[in-house]
Order: structure tokens, then sequence, then C-alpha cells
């Protein structure tokens, strides 16, 4: 029976080196928070947008009625 | 390995490019708030002045029912033709303006419109002095 010269060191996977593997694992880490929070503030992004843009058309649409309204009171005001 | 991070770049790319999409989008919301607020200001100046008509009506016409009130009934007379002249162009130019999503041009026609209300003010304050002393 063969002893394993390197038992520590992961498998090789398919078109890497066994070595490869942890050090590209370790070039990645650091970037995982960032990403992470990125994907959140679109998430958050996103979930403001599927209500607010619909709530200030309605606002604004409010404002135009408000707007016809007080120049029809102002037109109806008579001086003489 | 240099592929790898290549790939990790670009991702952070495009989620950088779609955080500055939504960004951009969300600064499209400020422009509606301010529409909305100076749509608001310009319908609620409109509202005093037909109040404040309201009270010329009532105190002025078909004649000065109070002597108290020749001052108003005068300046009222001279005052709200301009006002109704200004008015219906303000808002036509800020709808014009919230069409275009133009926030300078609809805060134009609001500044119209607050320049005119300084002097509403001032006939306002004449009847209600008047009103506050009978």
């Amino acid at each position: 029976m063969v002893e394993n010269p390197t038992p520590n060191l992961p498998k090789p996977i398919a078109g890497g080196s066994a070595a490869a593997v942890p050090a590209l694992a370790i070039e990645l880490l650091p970037l995982l928070p960032g990403l992470i929070e990125s994907v959140t503030n679109i998430v958050e992004r996103i979930q403001q947008h599927a209500t607010t843009p619909d709530q200030a058309k309605a606002q604004l649409a409010e404002v135009m009625t408000h707007l016809d309204s007080a120049a029809a009171k102002v037109a109806a005001v008579q001086i003489v | 390995m240099t592929r790898m991070m290549t790939t990790a770049s670009r991702i952070a790319g495009v989620l950088a490019l779609v955080v500055a999409l939504t960004g951009a989008s969300c600064s499209t919301m400020g422009t509606n708030k301010a529409l909305v607020v100076s749509g608001e200001t310009i319908a609620g100046i409109g509202d005093q002045f037909a109040a404040l008509g309201g009270v010329y009506t009532k105190q002025c016409t078909p004649q000065i029912s109070n002597p108290a009130f020749v001052s108003f009934c005068k300046s009222f007379k001279e005052y709200g033709p301009k006002f109704q002249t200004a008015y219906p162009l303000a808002v036509q130019t800020f709808k014009t303006a919230a069409a275009a999503n133009d926030t300078a041009a609809a805060q134009g026609a609001e500044k119209t419109i607050l320049q005119l209300a300084t002097e509403l003010t001032a006939i306002g304050g004449q009847a209600l002095v008047t009103l506050g002393g009978k």
C-alpha cells in the first residue's frame, strides 16, 4: 500500500491544480462582503422602486387636480 | 486564477453599473418630489386668493358694507386682476415643466406666484386686521 505523501491538501479539481484552489479562495474571500453588500443595496433599491415612483406619480396627479381646482376658483372670483 | 479574478472584476463592474443606474433612477424621485412641492405651493396660493376673493365678494360687493374695509376693497380690486391674469399662466408653465420633468422651470413658475403672493398676504393682512378689530 502506497502512503499519501500530501494528506492535508485538497483533492485536485478538473482543470486546476490542488495548490491553486486555496490561493484563489484566499483572493476571493475579501471580495465577498462587498459583493453581498452590493447585492443587498440593489435589492433594497429595486424594492423602493416598486412603490415610490408610483406614489410620486399619484402625488403629482393629485397636485394637477388641486391646481385645476385652484385655477377654477381663482377665475371664479368676480372683481367689480 | 487570473481568469477567475477577471470574472470577479466583471461581476463587480456589472453590479457597480446596476447600482449607478438605479441611483440615477432614484434621483428622478427627487425631481418628482420637488415638482409636488412646487405644485402644491402654487395651488395653495390659488386657494388663498380664492378665499380672500370670498371676503372681497362679501364685504366689498355690490358696495362696501363697512367703511373699515375701504382700504382692503381698494387694494384687492387693483391687485386681483393682476393675479387672475398671472395665475393661469403660472399653472400652465408648471404643467408644461412637470410634463418635461423640468424642476427649474416649475420652480420658476412657483417663484412668479410667490412674488404675487407677498402682495396677497399684505392685502389679506388688511382684511384680517379689519375683521379682528370689528
